[in-house]
């Protein structure tokens, strides 16, 4: 198999001469299903219909369907066989792999065979010509796909071995010059190209510790070595392509084990195509699912996938999805409450899937609590919610409303801003965190629209104690980090890679990097001059809260973004779009504000609705939500832009869309699935148990047992998430459990596992124990008060799992007579909050 | 209390459903680990004669203590010294004598030069990396045996993942659990982390995570806290024992909950949580104030010292892998002692790190060999790479200062001892300037394999992965020229 070498010779590029790399070369691959039987064919269908060769160097080949009775097609152009037509065998050649040239220009027929049907592919050969070869079309591609220009050989910062080119080709012009005018020129021999230095490298006849990258007699060689004999000319670097078109539109595979080809055509500014399959890299972003290997994608099991293709600098992607067998499917679509379900519902019927049944209303009030205001209800709201007679959706509404309207809605969600905002002493001192905090939460009181947050976050001036907003920059501190962390929090997009070369996974440049920091270039702090009046705890010294208030001010005068390249000073500009002039004496943000926040920002909405649709589900649409990127797909495109343009049209409102989610059928369903959706992870069919995040479990305990935990330095009373500090110090539980110290603009700061550490920590640690045993909790007056065992096990229930017992757990249970029933209580409590329906928001 | 025969135990209940499946409903009584070890190797395609022979080293340790100096500790300047070089090679320190005659080691670690007699030093370990080259991919090849790229198409920028290959710790555990109720695998003071990636290549990956270490979170230099692991004063054994009735009773009523919640391992983890509180070997283990005063100081009163310390406790408590990680994590900055020496790196090797490591891994080892411990675990200490010869070079893109030094895999050197590894011994050779092996180079995944062979695994042991597909320890041959 013509990959599997290639894929050797990758696997050993970059081996030392030792030898001893050769341990780590690649596995054998993973094995892959049997392919299922195939299906009756009643005729072929070719993609495209017809090809056209331009020249003796243009090679193309075609996709052949089988189309079956029922009107479904499979690929069938891995069994396909090739025939021209008689008069002209002569000129036609076509490979292995179905790839056909020609060296005379013609019309010639091809009759394509497959599961015993024939069609026929209409060749029109327009010229004979044989072109030059160009090292921007034709030679780079190669060195990109032999894996010349990785970033482990010759594309490392340093090069390897006195060659340097461009980390995977994205500086043609520079790796032209590398190669023809490094060493005086003596990587070619014009005269005989065969004794060139570059193909006797490339080719192992001397010495090459990449080894034989390039097979001598190959097409790539003889490309090498044709070129070379022409000159080793350079082409503009305009020719490189400016577009890459993926075939087929659409990929559906019916079973585990079947394929499906794919075509990569680049298209180039002066308006030629190109079938570049072969030289593109296509990878599957996830293998367990479906594998890719010389452009044909194999299933191996139910599911969606996106095979990523990369070529020359341009980055796409094309879903794939495998159905499996589904006999004996119908679709039961379920009621559409909002807007919402209606993709969902789509969804799922195309792939087969029932969503779950509705979850109960216990369930909803808790579940609904948690994720708005991070706490569960009490016993008393509970009871109150579960007893109030009505149309159950409209009950929920009117909860959702008042957990809006509730202090602790603006509470838990400045906890989660200043999570993002990184709010924490170690930047800010410890009267910064309460200011920013305090700040966070006021805009979210005001339900402040997103838009017009992210401005004054970005926009702020003056001092950091008077207008708290400047925390934000002040946390990041300089041009570089406010590049990568804006662009993430608020576009969703991580620009980190392109700090130091083109992003190897996505379009982003290095240049745009330096231009986009260019906005943030004049942004400077100096201390100011509110100190030691303005501690935070009295009594505390003045070093304790040693960083104290910090300007934030534009300095004109310096600050320029310079390329780490050439050391020129970059224009500001944004990555993609275009923003506005900078007035004269005008802050640059206030120009770069305007294009962020824009409702034309293709980013900028839709990466907050797609975070907070996220928050809701446990996984966003597009997910990990803050590495939006081409081969990263939205598993419900509809859905995205739908949420997307209802978060813009409602004026950036967060209640708004929190809203919208909440009072969707989507999220009101249960944890339980069926028989048709107890695989799917993707898309939304049933909720997901979720781990209560460190402060949610915290509150959580606290609202069960009636008993809050002390946190150091604060205020009695005060619940986890009203910590202003991501540092706040004295209580291990929190950082156990995964609390982030808000160091990082990712999501992934705060970890939300569970190991054995944890279950330690839950059966036998202070936290728990102190809450379920102390004598000033709910259970001790309970116990004491309420009589009747059967009540008390009742509101221990309700307070710690927000749900009545069933009869059966009711009566199973026995506290315990005289002393002992207050520690049967305890350990009742004690259980339930060790129980996974306690420990998970489901 | 709730107690789960098998678990800690030589029969099969510490395997997954899976290979219940695979080995027949009615055969499970009896079967017995090496049954199940013997059926991995029979269905290893490539497995090869085993290489059973204690001569060599196999199965000579019960247990492995790994000190991971993460960042890339400098080589020339630690252990292997090149006086002959150029001075922008060879740096400021000099060579000293070892307690074993031509073993010369770097000047800052005087300590660990008495020890030498009872250690083995590779001084051709030596890898050209494959997909990204930094210390996450670096990280992750040395505890799975395997590179990032196999698992993602972005390498190792990810945090860990389901699919991740697991740590080799993760699969001894799972290969041969302890024989007494203790925790398996234990990884002090943190878990790994790099770039903003934590545990990344530090958990079981496929294995689930019923496998991942017992990360112990404190510094051990500190009064460690040992309230999860002691019963509470209100919590009798007999208490403990009716709250485990209660939560199963509560649980079982929920087996939806149970369902859903299943990839979390809850079960595993809270068996062995109640089984760890009521037996207080964890705890003991944990109470470095049991040892005398003096030997503290010997292993050094900060937190590696203290951590080696630990970690001697944890074997001898029945633990089969303990894993001490560099206690600062590489970042280049001058004034902490992190081992990613970029920028000065004399003064802060001289001052704040050797003498931790020296006198640390020192007393480590002699107090191992006194108790006899020595002998049956096998002690590794290493980091991803060492560091570049020529002072003030980029190798991986980095910034260097005039007296920095940039990461170099090409050449650098492990410490190895216990189990039958050579005492007094020198493994390999590096050439004149330390740039690169001239004579039998080490692959880190060849330690990896060593590692399993010592404890009597064979590393070509096919285990199969998440989606049942077979999946070899490691691809990678152990060094068995270290054994004596």
């Amino acid at each position: 198999m013509p990959f599997r070498s290639i894929q050797s010779v990758l696997g050993l590029l970059c081996a030392s001469l030792t030898g001893v790399l050769v341990l780590a070369e690649r596995a054998p691959d993973s094995p892959l299903p049997p392919g299922p039987p195939l299906p009756e064919i009643s005729s072929l269908i070719i993609e495209p219909p017809t090809l056209r060769l331009e020249n003796a160097r243009d090679s193309r080949r075609v996709l052949v369907f089988g189309k079956r009775p029922d009107g479904r097609v499979i690929d069938l152009t891995a069994q396909a066989h090739f025939q021209a037509s008689q008069s002209s065998s002569n000129s036609l050649a076509i490979d292995d792999d179905g790839y056909i040239s020609s060296g005379k220009a013609a019309d010639v027929d091809v009759t394509i065979s497959a599961a015993g049907q024939t069609a026929t592919l209409p060749v029109h050969v327009a010229g004979a010509a044989l072109p030059p070869v160009g090292f921007v079309r034709d030679i780079e591609p190669i060195l990109g796909r032999v894996g010349c220009n990785q970033g482990t050989c010759h594309g490392s910062a340093k090069g390897k071995n006195g060659f340097k080119l461009s980390l995977r080709g994205y500086d043609p012009e520079y790796d032209y010059q590398a190669l023809v005018n490094d060493l005086s020129g003596r990587r070619f021999n014009r005269v005989n190209a065969d004794d060139s230095l570059m193909l006797l490298k490339a080719t192992a006849e001397v010495p090459h510790e990449g080894r034989q990258a390039i097979r001598p007699g190959s097409r790539y060689h003889a490309l090498l070595k044709q070129w070379i004999s022409e000159g080793a000319s350079f082409e503009e670097p305009t020719a490189r392509a400016t577009n890459i078109t993926i075939l087929p539109e659409k990929v559906e595979i019916d079973l585990p084990g079947r394929q499906q080809q794919l075509l990569v055509i680049a298209s180039y500014r002066d308006g030629t195509t190109r079938d570049v399959t072969r030289e593109a890299i296509l990878t599957s972003n996830n293998e367990e699912i479906a594998q890719v290997k010389n452009g044909q994608v194999t299933a191996v099991r139910r599911g969606e996938m996106a095979v990523l293709v990369r070529y020359e600098g341009i980055y796409s992607s094309r879903e794939v999805f495998i159905m499996g067998d589904r006999s004996g499917f119908e679709f039961a679509a379920m009621p559409e409450y909002n807007f919402v379900d209606h993709p969902i519902n789509t969804k799922m019927e195309r792939v087969k899937i029932n969503p779950s049944d509705l979850c109960t209303d216990a369930e909803f009030i808790r579940r609904a609590s948690l994720d708005l205001t991070g706490q569960p209800p009490t016993s008393d709201q509970v009871r109150a919610f579960l007893s109030q007679a009505g149309d159950s959706r409209v009950k929920r509404k009117e909860w959702v409303d008042q957990l809006m309207a509730s202090p602790a809605f603006p509470d838990f969600w400045a906890n989660k801003f200043a999570d993002l905002l990184q709010c924490n002493s170690e930047n800010l001192g410890r009267k910064g965190v309460v200011v920013f905090r305090n700040w966070i939460r006021e805009q979210l009181a005001a339900n402040r629209p997103y838009d017009q947050f992210v401005r004054d976050l970005l926009l702020a001036k003056g001092s950091t104690f008077e207008n708290p907003a400047g925390n934000y920059l002040r946390a990041l501190r300089d041009p570089g980090k406010m590049t990568e962390d804006v662009s993430q929090t608020f576009l969703g997009v991580r620009f980190n890679c392109n700090k130091c070369h083109d992003h190897p996974f996505e379009r982003w440049t290095q240049t745009q990097y330096y231009e986009f920091g260019a906005y943030f270039a004049q942004v400077a702090f100096k201390p100011g001059t509110l100190g030691r009046d303005h501690l935070i705890r009295p009594g505390a010294t003045y070093a304790e809260d040693q960083v104290s208030e910090a300007v934030v001010y534009q300095n004109y005068n310096g600050g320029e973004m310079r390329h780490p390249k050439n050391d020129k000073v970059m224009e500001p500009r944004p990555p993609y779009g275009k923003a506005r002039d900078i007035g004269a004496g005008e802050d640059r943000r206030a120009a770069l504000v305007d294009w962020l926040t824009s409702k034309d920002n293709p980013y900028f909405a839709r990466s907050a609705a797609n975070r907070f649709w996220s928050y809701f589900f446990g996984r966003g649409i597009i997910d990990p939500v803050d590495d939006i990127r081409a081969g990263n797909p939205p598993s419900n495109p509809e859905l995205l832009a739908a949420l997307t343009d209802d978060f813009i049209k409602s004026g950036f409102d967060l209640r708004h869309l929190m809203r919208t989610i909440c009072e969707s059928r989507a999220y009101q369903l249960s944890i339980v699935p069926n028989r048709w959706n107890a695989d799917d992870l993707v898309n939304f069919s049933h909720a997901q148990p979720r781990r209560l995040s460190a402060e949610q479990m915290l509150d959580a305990v606290s609202v069960a047992t009636g008993h809050r935990p002390q946190f150091k330095d604060m205020p009695a009373g005060l619940r986890a998430v009203e910590a202003p500090d991501g540092m706040v110090g004295g209580n291990e539980f929190l950082t156990l459990f995964g609390r982030p110290k808000r160091q990082s603009a990712c999501e992934c700061e705060r970890s939300s596992n569970v190991t054995l550490a944890h279950a330690l920590n839950l059966i036998n640690g202070p936290t728990l124990g102190d809450c379920v045993t102390s004598s000033d909790n709910h259970l001790a007056k309970l116990v004491s008060s309420e009589k009747d065992d059967r009540k008390v096990i009742e509101e221990v229930y309700l307070s710690c799992l927000s749900r009545p017992p069933t009869d059966k757990e009711s009566s199973e249970i026995k506290l315990g007579e005289g002393a002992k029933r207050l520690e049967g209580a305890q350990d009742l409590a004690w259980a339930l909050l060790n129980s996974p329906a306690f420990l998970f928001n489901r | 209390m709730i107690s789960i025969p098998g678990e800690y135990g030589a029969t099969c209940d510490g395997f997954s459903r899976r290979e219940f499946l695979r080995l027949g409903g009615a055969g499970i009584v009896g079967v017995t680990l090496s049954d199940i070890l013997r059926l991995q190797a029979e269905q290893a395609p490539n497995a090869g004669p085993a290489p059973g022979n204690p001569k060599n080293g196999w199965g000579r340790a019960k247990s492995v203590i790994i000190l991971y100096l993460q960042g890339g500790p400098s080589h020339i300047d630690i252990w292997d010294p090149k006086p002959d070089a150029p001075s922008n090679i060879r740096g400021d320190f000099k060579p000293i004598r070892s307690k074993v005659p031509g073993l010369f080691l770097s000047e800052v670690m005087p300590k660990l030069a008495q020890q030498m007699d009872k250690a083995t030093l590779i001084r051709s370990m030596s890898y050209t990396p494959v997909g990204l080259f930094n210390h996450t991919a670096a990280i992750y090849q040395i505890m799975t045996g395997y590179t990032p790229d196999r698992v993602s198409p972005s390498g190792q920028l990810e945090p860990p993942a389901p699919n991740d290959f697991p740590h080799f710790g993760s699969q001894i555990s799972r290969l041969r659990p302890p024989e007494v109720p203790m925790l398996p695998f234990v990884m002090l003071p943190r878990p790994l982390q790099e770039s903003n990636v934590i545990g990344k290549g530090g958990t079981a990956g496929f294995l689930g995570a019923a496998y991942d270490p017992y990360y112990f979170y404190q510094d051990p230099a500190q009064e460690i806290n040992l309230a999860d692991l002691t019963l509470r004063q209100e919590v009798s054994r007999e208490r403990l024992d009716r709250r485990a009735s209660l939560l199963k009773t509560v649980n079982d009523a929920m087996p939806d909950m149970e369902k859903a919640v299943g990839k979390y391992a809850l079960d595993s983890y809270y068996h062995k949580a109640f089984d760890l509180v009521s037996s207080g070997r964890a705890r003991d283990a944990f109470d470095l104030n049991k040892e005398p005063a003096t030997l503290r100081d010997r292993y050094g009163r900060h937190t590696f010292g203290q951590g080696c310390l630990l970690a001697r406790r944890l074997i001898e408590a029945g633990t089969r892998v303990v894993q001490m990680n560099w206690p600062a994590v590489s970042n280049g900055d001058p004034t902490v002692d992190a081992w990613d020496t970029h920028a000065a790196n004399f003064g802060p090797l001289r001052n704040l790190h050797c003498p931790k490591l020296d006198s640390g891994l020192a007393a480590l080892i002699e107090d191992m060999d006194q108790r006899g411990l020595l002998k049956e675990t096998l002690v590794v200490a290493l980091g991803e790479f060492g560091r570049s010869p020529r002072l003030g070079v980029s190798t991986s893109g980095n910034t260097n200062s005039p007296d920095g030094r940039d990461h170099w895999p090409y050449c650098y050197t492990a410490f190895i001892a216990g189990a039958g590894v050579g005492r007094g011994a020198v493994y390999g050779k590096s050439d004149a300037t330390g740039s690169s092996p001239s004579e039998n180079p080490v692959h880190p995944t060849q330690i990896v394999a060593t590692i399993y062979h010592a404890l009597g695994i064979d590393p070509h042991t096919m285990v199969l992965n998440h989606l049942n597909q077979p999946r070899e320890l490691v691809q990678a041959e152990p060094v068995l020229g270290l054994f004596s």
